[in-house]
């Protein structure tokens, strides 16, 4: 291990505890009225739908809405199962079979 | 792990709000599977790149242990394989783009606020994109669990990091994982747990902002920017719209 490897590595990893320590150890119980429970309980479906969106509607870094983006077909086939059978497994498998169909299949990317 | 004194620490609060036993430990790691899949090509891609950027194993492996944020590290490795690179630089970038489990964070502050600080910092390292999904989804559907949330943070690191040490150890004989359609798991497992979460026409509203707002930030904005600025203002917009409705 070079010094400034392990530096670099120390530098990173305290960074990054500090950003998922912080609001945790810093918010208080008394800092949670109702009020703030209201905005606090979207952050959830704000955080997974901002991380959905782009590897589905943009994998290769622009955003792709043709029928030959296989992520997106791959999207919206587990948006059906997930809503059909609301199982994780199920849903993971069909999509990942669509993308391997397509890509196997049809040599789309 | 040592989870037996923490159990028995957490008793002593009596919390109604966090009740956990050696079930919610296992259901984590259960449902944590999908995610581990997810994560394959990814950390061996890691692996892949940290040697090709000049890390040794074992400098590669030991970032994934110490540091455990994906995204993160892929943009060190790929700063340093770019090269003249200063340290500072690259801790900076770290801290810019883990900015956004500050916001993953404040969503769970209130579930942890009975925990000890010590399991605060436990359950906090191990705060990734995955875990926090499976962790946020459960505590607010079932139920607060600190041994769900430590479950689910253990199963993901020890994935994380045995893939970051395989991939290191192979190099280059492995063929483009990325390539394999594993990467898919990950988008396909956060809509899983997503769409019970739609349940009034408020959270739809915040979904669909939130990756328009991704799209656009993802298409103008540096980095992993993107997640910031979409979730945030996703949030603002599903406050915003609660305030002026009137609790439904």
């Amino acid at each position: 291990m070079r010094p400034s490897i392990m530096l670099m590595i120390a530098g990173m990893a305290a960074v990054t505890f500090i950003t998922r320590f912080a609001f945790i150890v810093l918010f208080k119980n008394s800092s949670f009225d109702e009020r703030l429970s209201r905005w606090l309980r979207f952050i959830p479906i704000a955080i997974l739908s901002t991380l959905i969106a782009p590897t589905i509607l943009m994998p290769q870094g622009f955003l792709n809405l043709s029928p030959h983006n296989s992520y997106l077909l791959a999207g919206i086939a587990s948006v059906g199962v997930a809503l059909k059978t609301r199982n994780i497994i199920a849903t993971v498998a069909a999509g990942m079979a669509v993308i391997l169909l397509l890509r196997a299949v049809l040599g789309w990317a | 792990m040592n989870e037996e004194p923490g159990l028995m620490k957490i008793d002593e609060y009596g919390g109604a709000a966090l009740q956990s036993n050696r079930g919610d430990f296992i259901a984590a790691v259960r449902q944590s599977v999908p995610l581990m899949v997810g994560l394959v090509p990814f950390g061996l891609a890691y692996g892949i790149m940290a040697r090709q950027a000049g890390l040794s194993w074992l400098e590669s492996y030991t970032m994934s242990l110490l540091v455990f944020a994906g995204a993160a590290q892929f943009t060190a490795v790929s700063m340093l394989g770019a090269g003249g690179v200063q340290v500072g630089l690259i801790v900076f970038t770290t801290l810019l783009i883990n900015l956004r489990h500050l916001l993953m964070g404040a969503s769970l502050a209130p579930y942890l606020q009975r925990l000890s600080v010590r399991w605060q910092a436990l359950l906090a390292f191990g705060m990734v994109d995955e875990s926090y999904a499976l962790t946020i989804t459960r505590f607010t559907t079932v139920g607060a669990s600190h041994l769900y949330q430590l479950g689910a943070n253990l199963a993901l690191y020890l994935a994380w990091t045995t893939l970051s040490g395989v991939g290191a150890a192979l190099g280059s004989l492995i063929k483009n994982p990325l390539q394999w359609g594993l990467d898919f798991a990950m988008p396909a497992t956060f809509i899983m747990l997503l769409i019970p979460q739609l349940k009034s026409w408020k959270e739809v509203l915040v979904c669909v902002a939130a990756g328009a707002l991704a799209v656009v930030g993802m298409t103008y904005l540096p980095g992993k920017w993107y997640i910031i600025f979409a979730a945030l203002t996703a949030t603002i917009i599903g406050g915003g719209v609660e305030e002026l409705c009137g609790r439904q």
